[in-house]
């Protein structure tokens, strides 16, 4: 019988199924019961099942070493992450609101008359001097204003369990396909947990991201509008997601050769001649859209797609432009957007950001540099930060310099604990570090996927998620509220 | 509706799979030759098996071992040379992927199976494969058979028969029609190593429907006719233009692209149906060569009808600048 | 003064190419300072042109040629009407500069942009071309654009596109666009808002303001000044029209030229001052504006891709006229080579797969 080990006494992170004294949370005493049954051996074994499925089955991601990068097998933890009916139904208000929001920003800022910024609310030469703010996007209107149709909002939880946004992904958002691959590959490994357990299904993405995009499609479009995923191609880190989501939803995968543009409509090229596109669903980069408008050099775009974008004759999602939004030096800002566009009090909350363009918030940032997070802008996958209680004195008076050198380079955050889980890590379950992804749609209306990707930090005491640096990822299940009561008896 | 690109990597992949069970079957019925042979006479049959694979050039160029199973790892196992079936293999599952998303996932996941067991073989290394005795080899054979099967199997039961099927299958034949010409040119001549009537038709798995019709030591000129020519045989060149033609014509939405394609798959059934094919073979070089070039020409018109409608040149920028006159590069 | 402007824009392609698309920005701007009467643009093969307005508020025409073809003309026409440019800012101080809603309100223009960057010798250049200037941001502005001429020599067809400040300054040559990236970066590097304008320019030289074509003096053979233009490859229509024995009074007043760069300063209290640094001096009624932008990159007057050969040619020519006497092509272009494009490897597409970022 495997024991599971306890969250860490002294640990200062909230650990998702035990409480501080160590007594397992209710949430998780049906299926902490069940693992408790299973050796060493048996969990191994589990675990090769999952593995072999994978493999078999090429769900992979790509890492990259040499130029071309290596295929991984998709790395998933045997233990699930649960979250409960209720906790789920206040993260869900909390994202649509927040996505709401970011995208009446984005609305603003393109095709709307840059109110927040004319109020105030933020500065303009923030939005105009990010990377992501694209001049091209000037004057291209939306459907339903749904500038970014999928956005991954990542939460981590503080010590007090409370979940706080850390980062918005409303460019690419990748991962959705391996929550619902997760899924599968834990009703293969363990076909039993579910009796004790009535779980939010995860299938009905594909139908849902269609029904979206569908929603978004340019009128004049007709009842069917003709969807295409845009892949940069096989050698993408994502290619697996690509190719999952044109099957789940029945939609072609182009690359951008496959497409054509005649007198501002796009068109499909086919054996049997060209048929024309209304959404297109691109998992490339904004600069590469488009070798007539962007990067010359492009070779995975379509020439003279803004054209067509311009004319109205074909929605391209998520919209250009939108990495202005989910800039990390506007973040700190989101909450303000929130009461700004909608009236209401934001329901989740930042994680603790200061700004380094404000002198008051700077100064005061700077007399407790050693307890706080510092975090270059432009950076992402975690280059660049300095963690204040793990630096020394001369890389804080570097840090400090390099703020006073370029203050909108850097925010400054308070240091969070991610949560912990129970882990497979070599022969026994510790409790290792994670964050959650949860995906939202827009089309017509906003919606929030259930669940979302769990994303965990196998190196002990790491806070390090990614899967290119060794991260791993887990079922996540959102309980029926029916299914709470039962889990929790 | 398929894409003109997502139609021809299910071309290819058509014409890898019918490579990779060709190549895999070759070595295996050469393989058991070996074994009741002197060595260096199976050496010198082996050397003739790659040439009628059209692989010297690389064989060349990859400066193969002498040991005795060196040929078969350089057909089976080695991938520095598009030809083998380790690298046919991994051809097929590169094309499914890229349709991955179109075919049926068993079709996918068999071949992905197939090319990790491949691939596994291959990551031994050749001098440990030849330590083996080619014990490595030999089981990689058996597993790409069994795994060419299983695809075919998949392919015929699962798939709908739309376009991306028509591709696939044309692929098919006609990389068996290419290969089967060239396996009986293999046979001409005189010498040592020149394949006899059985062993032209165990190259083509065709050994015991022939027996039936052929007796047990058919000549070269019976078994070219069966070959070429028969009406039932599936591994007939005939047969497969047969079906070529059916392919081409449930393309019917796509009928200007393929036009040229039906013509000249028409026009080369035409000429093995109701030509004077005993006289023909009286110059069986000349008849080989012509079938040969003629089979790859239909091969090409099929793959341009795939990419015809797709983007072939290259886009470059063009600028201009102020007070310059003239467009730059940037 | 009223000017009529026919942008000619023509393709040529060695080989036929099979598709085409662009963007042209050759509108001139509608503003306080210029009106304009009226724009139309044809294109040959025909196609359907859809105008836009970017960010910076420049008209854009977007179109494209699908189908093979084997040269695309591209024809613009305006008649403008530009008024005399006002007096110039008044002195102001430069502290005025670090006023922080200032820099704020010139974001943009204050940072490095795709080809505006500078380091230390751009720095050094800045430092020596404004070391006589008093402490006022519109005298420093005139320094800097009367100093630009005197590093840089101006030269046909002597750089390119993406050739850095640094290497101008190496170099020592350029045409108008150089001159005008280097004056905005200099500017920028010494804390003065500063953007890039693209327009056309209604005077024989680009290089000397004073030689508008009514005065009738002749540009071919002229061998001009310290700026050291030739004046046969200057893309000036043929002597012909231009003879010097032409007595003055029948001055032309059709002239053919290149599309023009030149640049804005912003000068607080003031506003977007503008400057011409190719000839060191001041913008005229004779500057018509078609937009502005960070740097060329924001307002190129075409910007696009083929999809064939590599060999292409571009001739582009513009006849700006009075409207006095009739407008007309006189002579053929010059020819020039243009675009060799390297062939993208399939490693370039591969590294550009794998670059796109999945969040």
């Amino acid at each position: 019988m495997a024991e599971l080990q306890r969250s860490d006494a002294d640990q200062l992170a909230y650990d998702e199924a035990f409480d501080r004294d160590g007594n397992v949370r209710p949430l998780y005493a049906a299926i902490v019961e069940r693992f408790s049954n299973f050796d060493a051996a048996e969990l191994r074994r589990r675990e090769g099942i999952i593995e072999e499925e994978f493999r078999r089955q090429g769900i992979t991601f790509t890492v990259y070493g040499d130029s071309q990068g290596t295929e991984r097998t998709w790395p998933m933890d045997l233990f699930p992450r649960l979250i409960a009916a209720t906790e789920w139904q206040e993260i869900e208000r909390g994202l649509s609101q927040r996505v709401t929001a970011l995208n009446r920003f984005l609305a603003d800022i393109y095709t709307g008359e840059g109110a927040a910024m004319a109020d105030g609310v933020v500065p303009a030469w923030l939005v105009q001097s990010s990377d992501g703010f694209e001049r091209n996007a000037f004057g291209v209107s939306v459907p339903h204003d749904a500038h970014c149709v999928i956005a991954g909002i990542d939460l981590v939880r503080d010590a007090e369990g409370q979940y706080r946004v850390l980062e918005d992904n409303l460019r690419n958002p990748s991962g959705i396909s391996y929550v619902i691959e997760n899924r599968a590959a834990m009703t293969r490994a363990f076909p039993r947990v579910w009796e004790d357990h009535t779980v939010e299904p995860v299938g009905q993405y594909g139908r849902m991201l269609r029904t979206a995009l569908e929603s978004v499609a340019p009128t004049g479009a007709g009842d069917k509008p003709l969807i295409v995923i845009l892949t940069p191609g096989i050698y993408n880190s994502a290619y697996f997601e690509h190719a999952f989501l044109a099957r789940e939803m029945g939609v072609e995968l182009v690359e951008g050769p496959d497409l054509v543009v005649d007198e501002h409509v796009v068109y499909l090229r086919t054996i049997e001649g060209l048929v024309p596109v209304d959404v297109i669903y691109r998992r490339i980069d904004d600069t590469f859209l488009d070798p007539v408008s962007f990067r010359p050099d492009s070779t995975l775009g379509v020439p003279g797609l803004l054209g067509a974008m311009r004319a109205g004759t074909v929605t391209v999602c998520n919209a250009v432009g939108n990495g202005v939004a989910d800039d990390k030096a506007i973040h700190p800002y989101v909450t303000d957007l929130i009461r700004y566009y909608l009236g209401e009090e934001p329901i989740l909350p930042n994680v603790e950001t200061y700004v380094m363009w404000e002198p008051d918030q700077r100064e005061a940032a700077f007399e407790r540099l050693d307890e706080l997070v510092i975090k270059p802008v432009g950076e992402s996958g975690g280059y660049g930060i300095v963690i204040g209680r793990n630096a020394t004195d001369e890389e804080l008076a570097n840090a400090r310099a390099e703020i006073e050198a370029d203050p909108r380079n850097w925010v400054v955050q308070e240091v969070v604990e991610l949560s912990t889980l129970a882990s497979m890590c070599d022969d026994v379950l510790e409790p290792r570090h994670l964050d959650l992804r949860p995906f939202v749609i827009t089309g017509e209306r906003t919606q929030v996927f259930p669940g979302g990707l769990t994303r965990v930090a196998m190196r002990k005491g790491s806070l390090i998620v990614n899967s290119s640096q060794g991260g791993g990822s887990k079922d996540t299940w959102v309980l029926a509220p029916q299914g709470e009561t039962q889990a929790a008896t | 509706m398929i894409l003109a690109r997502h139609a021809d990597s299910l071309l290819w992949a058509g014409r890898y799979l019918e490579r990779a069970d060709t190549i895999a079957r070759c070595v295996s019925v050469e393989t058991n030759a070996v074994m009741h042979r002197q060595a260096t006479e199976a050496r010198l049959a082996s050397r003739r098996l790659v040439q009628a694979l059209g692989l010297q050039d690389e064989f060349v160029a990859a400066q193969v071992g002498t040991g005795p199973y060196a040929v078969m790892d350089f057909l089976v196992s080695d991938d520095s040379h598009p030809g083998s079936v380790v690298s046919a293999v991994e051809a097929v599952r590169e094309n499914l992927r890229i349709v991955r998303d179109r075919i049926p996932v068993e079709l996918w996941e068999e071949a992905n199976s197939l090319h990790i067991l491949m691939q596994s073989a291959k990551s031994v290394g050749a001098a440990a494969r030849e330590q083996t005795g080619g014990e490595v080899s030999r089981m990689s054979v058996i597993t790409a058979r069994r795994g060419c099967r299983s695809l075919s199997g998949v392919m015929t039961e699962s798939m709908s028969r739309d376009e991306g099927y028509a591709f696939m299958e044309a692929g098919r034949l006609l990389e068996r029609s290419i290969l089967t010409v060239e396996l009986l040119k293999s046979g001409l001549g005189t010498g040592a190593d020149v394949f006899d009537g059985n062993r032209l038709l165990a190259f083509t798995h065709s050994l015991q429907a022939a027996r039936r019709e052929l007796g047990h030591s058919p000549q070269w000129h019976a078994v070219a006719k069966f070959l070429l020519q028969h009406e039932q045989m599936p591994r007939s060149v005939l047969w497969c233009l047969g079906r070529v033609e059916l392919r081409l014509e449930d393309l019917a939405a796509a009928a200007g692209a393929v036009a040229t394609a039906r013509r000249r798959a028409g026009a080369l059934r035409a000429h093995l149906e109701y030509g004077e094919l005993d006289e023909l073979l009286g110059q069986p070089e000349a008849e080989l060569a012509y079938l040969g070039s003629a089979l790859a020409e239909l091969a090409a018109d099929v793959h341009t009808s795939t990419v015809a409608r797709s983007s072939l040149a290259e886009v470059h920028a063009q600028f201009v600048r102020p007070g310059d006159g003239r467009g730059r590069p940037q | 003064m009223r000017l009529d402007i026919a942008y000619r824009l023509h393709f040529t392609y060695a080989e036929r190419v099979s598709e085409s698309q662009n963007e042209i920005r050759v509108r001139p701007r509608d503003d306080l300072r210029q009106q304009v009467l009226s724009y139309r643009l044809t294109t040959t093969p025909a196609t359907r042109v859809l105008q836009t307005r970017d960010y910076f508020g420049t008209t854009v025409d977007h179109l494209g040629i699908r189908g093979p073809h084997d040269d695309l003309l591209v024809v613009a026409e305006a008649s403008v009407e530009t008024s005399p440019t006002g007096s110039g800012p008044a002195p102001v101080g430069c502290e005025r500069l670090g006023d922080q809603q200032f820099i704020n309100q010139h974001v943009e223009y204050l940072v490095p942009s795709q080809h505006v960057h500078w380091g230390a010798l751009v720095d050094e250049v800045a430092s020596w071309a404004v070391r006589g200037a008093a402490d006022d941001v519109s005298e420093r502005v005139l320094a800097v654009a009367q100093a630009v001429p005197t590093v840089l020599t101006y030269e046909r067809g002597s750089t390119s596109i993406g050739v850095t400040l640094e290497e101008l300054i190496d170099g020592g040559r350029g045409v108008c666009q150089d001159f005008a990236h280097l004056a905005v970066g200099m500017l920028r590097c010494i804390g003065i808002p500063a953007r890039y304008v693209s327009g056309y320019l209604f005077a024989l030289d680009e290089t000397r303001l004073d030689e508008g074509p009514d005065d009738g003096r002749p540009a071919a053979g002229e061998g001009a000044s310290g700026a050291g233009v030739d004046g046969n490859s200057h893309g000036i229509v043929g002597e012909d029209v231009f003879a010097p024995e032409r007595p003055p009074a029948a001055s032309p007043t059709a002239i053919s030229v290149q599309t023009h760069a030149w640049i804005e300063a912003a000068v607080p209290g003031y506003g977007w001052h503008a400057l011409d640094p190719t000839n060191g001096g001041s913008v005229s009624e004779r500057h018509v504006v078609i937009g502005y932008g960070r740097d060329y990159n924001d307002v190129p007057p075409v910007r696009g891709v083929f999809n064939g050969s590599a060999d292409a040619k571009v001739d582009a020519e513009v006849i700006i006229a009075q409207p006095t006497a009739p407008v007309s092509m006189v002579t053929e272009p010059i020819r020039r080579q243009a675009r060799v494009a390297v062939s993208p490897s399939t490693d370039v597409a591969a590294q550009q797969q794998a670059a796109q970022q999945q969040q």
